[in-house]
């Protein structure tokens, strides 16, 4: 895993930098060998050459050495075997043996690379010799003057691999600072034409995320605005009859308006109800605690709570005898709120003297669970409207919290279930289908 | 003082019908817009609550049809969105005033009083006339600086004739100031009123403009 790009790229690029002068100081100096050693011995040989012309016959030499390098010795031996001439130093030895060309010697404990040659006119043999050491130095300051350049091109390196690697995160910089500047509010995308290419696609996944916060920013705003909105007014209603209780000179003007305080209060605490368990519902994307839960069985036990109110109002209630198999997968409790709010909603609805019919089906394998009633129904064009949070149809004088059925859609997509509305085979009021899943039972 | 309410939550709309009625209005109850709208093309009402989130027609429209007509009764909206921007949009269609709900029932009295004062061109929240001192906010009406006891009725009725003094009002605008739809109104329930008035503060005070209904002079000092 790379920490830094920066850092990454300027230690690779130093390391890649060292290894290559590396290996071409190395090879430099591999190199060298093979150039300067035939170069020093043409020298050795030029050498050679002009001792030839110093111990020409014609030049006046004496017996006595020639100051010169320490470095470099020559000895001239004429064919009788006497020396001719000699550098300082040259004694130390009597090379008068060697064979004539190129070759290795040691003198003393000193290694030496000697020329010798037999002069064409004067017959003399002329021995020209250099130490070893001297060439090898040559060659070493060659590498060594190689290897300054180097060092000293090292930090300009440096410098420029770090300029230009600044130039090419800038894009990032930039980008960083876009986002990092931003309000936690601001979720607008970020401009991708100006970024290389390599980091478009970033920008791009960036952006698409941006686009899915804002979407459930936006939700959770409107949701909140709503809940807010939908709690004024019976706030409202309570102030307004507690204060006309306080201001009732008279009994029965007060009992009214505290009825009503009382009303108002059961109403916003069943608005409150509501909005908890839709939140609860929208934020968990998944069911906890799935387990085999028996439709009829909790129908049953709800719909005998909701007997009462159906009474008060004489409509014929009536769960319809089961079908063999009314089992499905899902969360007994989120089946409960379904089946209540949608059996509440039927009762609601469906004028005095009316009826609502629930059914549990089982029709390959899909369980379904119809309400019908005798109510006034939902416009075709409503029916997909009526499942958004605080949608109230208009003109509707039913009190409700325009939640109910938002709760039925969003625990019906938690059980992949799905909603059909339709109007009842006499065309009057609305059927309710819920459609589950059957459970596999093994 | 008649009002026109418009409100389509039960509980809120009985509630605020109470309290209005409590501080001496005749209180018309709407639950939709379409109803009010038609009500405001037909009747006279001295002020307006309306409610912007309605049922049939939103009360803007309803504001914005009032006013295209060229009406200009007080209107003072109700509205659960405390947005400016929809404060701005109630304002500019024709709202004289607005509150946020949930409100305050005296504030709304109170709004409603200075509306009141507003549209008959008045700063001073006392009506008075000739040594007849009355006061909106309390309800309480002085004569020659003696507190004089008035019904409700006779109070509405004594507050529309002085803020409407040098101009003639007919019997029916009167009669339907002071009572709402629906309640019962004898035939001469008007006549009954004005003599009660006529006894309280002399018989010359209110002037009967045979065949087209009564005033109250300007004061002498505003002449």
């Amino acid at each position: 895993m790379i920490r830094s790009i920066r850092y990454f790229l300027l230690i690779s690029l130093l390391i890649s930098m060292t290894i290559a002068s590396s290996i071409t100081a190395i090879g430099n100096y591999l190199l060298d060998e093979q150039v300067i050693q035939p170069f020093l011995d043409d020298h050795l040989s030029e050498v050679s050459y002009l001792v030839s012309i110093l111990s020409a016959p014609n030049v006046g030499h004496s017996s006595q050495p020639i100051t010169g390098s320490k470095n470099l010795l020559f000895q001239v031996w004429s064919p009788d075997k006497k020396l001719i001439l000699h550098s300082e130093g040259a004694q130390a030895g009597n090379l008068s043996g060697v064979k004539p060309g190129f070759g290795d010697i040691e003198i003393g404990n000193t290694a030496w690379r000697y020329f010798a040659k037999i002069d064409s006119t004067t017959k003399n043999k002329i021995i020209v010799a250099e130490v070893y050491e001297i060439r090898n130095m040559l060659e070493d300051e060659i590498t060594r003057n190689i290897v300054y350049i180097l060092l000293f091109t090292y930090p300009i390196f440096l410098i420029l691999i770090w300029i230009i690697i600044s130039v090419a995160l800038r894009s990032i910089t930039r980008v960083t600072s876009e986002i990092s500047n931003r309000a936690s509010t601001y979720l607008e995308p970020v401009k991708e034409e100006n970024a290389p290419i390599e980091i478009q696609p970033l920008i791009a996944e960036l952006n698409q995320l941006f686009v899915r916060l804002k979407l459930a920013f936006d939700r959770n705003k409107r949701f909140a605005g709503d809940a807010a909105h939908e709690l004024k007014t019976p706030l409202a209603a309570l102030k307004t009859n507690a204060q006309v209780a306080l201001k009732s000179d008279n009994d029965e003007d007060r009992d009214n308006a505290l009825q009503k305080v009382l009303l108002g209060v059961d109403r916003s605490s069943h608005l409150v109800a509501q909005l908890l368990t839709l939140s609860r519902l929208t934020q968990s994307q998944e069911l906890n605690d799935i387990a085999l839960v028996d439709l009829q069985k909790i129908a049953t036990e709800i719909i005998a709570d909701l007997v009462p109110i159906a009474l008060e109002k004489t409509i014929h209630i009536e769960l319809a005898p089961a079908p063999e198999n009314t089992i499905i997968q899902g969360n007994d409790i989120a089946i409960g709120i379904l089946i209540r709010n949608i059996v509440d909603n039927a009762i609601r609805y469906t004028p005095y003297d009316g009826s609502v019919v629930i059914q549990i089906l089982n029709r390959d394998n899909i369980i379904i669970f119809r309400t019908s009633d005798t109510g006034p129904g939902i416009p075709e064009n409503l029916r997909k409207r009526v499942f958004e949070r605080f949608y109230r149809v208009l003109g509707n004088p039913t009190p409700g919290s325009g939640l109910g059925l938002a709760i039925v859609s969003q625990i019906a997509e938690l059980h992949h279930a799905r909603i059909k509305l339709s109007a009842p085979s006499n065309g009057l009021g609305l059927q309710f289908d819920v459609e589950f899943h059957q459970a596999d039972h093994k | 003082m008649r009002v026109l309410l418009v409100e389509d939550d039960e509980l809120l709309g009985d509630g605020l019908r109470t309290g209005l009625v409590q501080d001496g209005y005749a209180v018309d109850w709407l639950k939709d817009g379409l109803s009010a709208d038609q009500a405001l093309r037909t009747e006279n009402f001295d002020l307006i609550v309306i409610d912007l989130g309605l049922p049939k027609l939103s009360g803007i429209t309803v504001l914005q049809n009032f006013r295209s007509r060229g009406q200009t009764t007080p209107v003072l909206i109700l509205t659960a969105r405390d947005s400016v921007e929809d404060r701005v949009k109630g304002l500019d269609s024709g709202a004289d005033d607005y509150l946020t709900k949930p409100f305050d029932l005296d504030e709304l009295c109170a709004r409603l009083r200075a509306l009141q004062r507003r549209f008959s061109s008045r700063a001073e929240p006392l009506l008075t006339h000739e040594g007849i001192v009355v006061d909106p906010a309390a309800h309480t009406v002085t004569f020659n600086g003696n507190p004089i006891n008035v019904s409700r009725r006779e109070f509405s009725l004594l507050q529309k004739l002085l803020e409407n003094a040098g101009r003639v009002l007919s019997r029916e605008h009167l009669t339907q100031s002071l009572y709402g739809w629906g309640e019962d109104v004898d035939s001469n329930a008007l006549e009954v009123h004005i003599h009660n008035l006529r006894k309280k503060f002399g018989q010359n005070f209110i002037l009967t403009i045979r065949g087209i209904g009564y005033m109250v002079n300007k004061s002498k000092e505003e002449k």
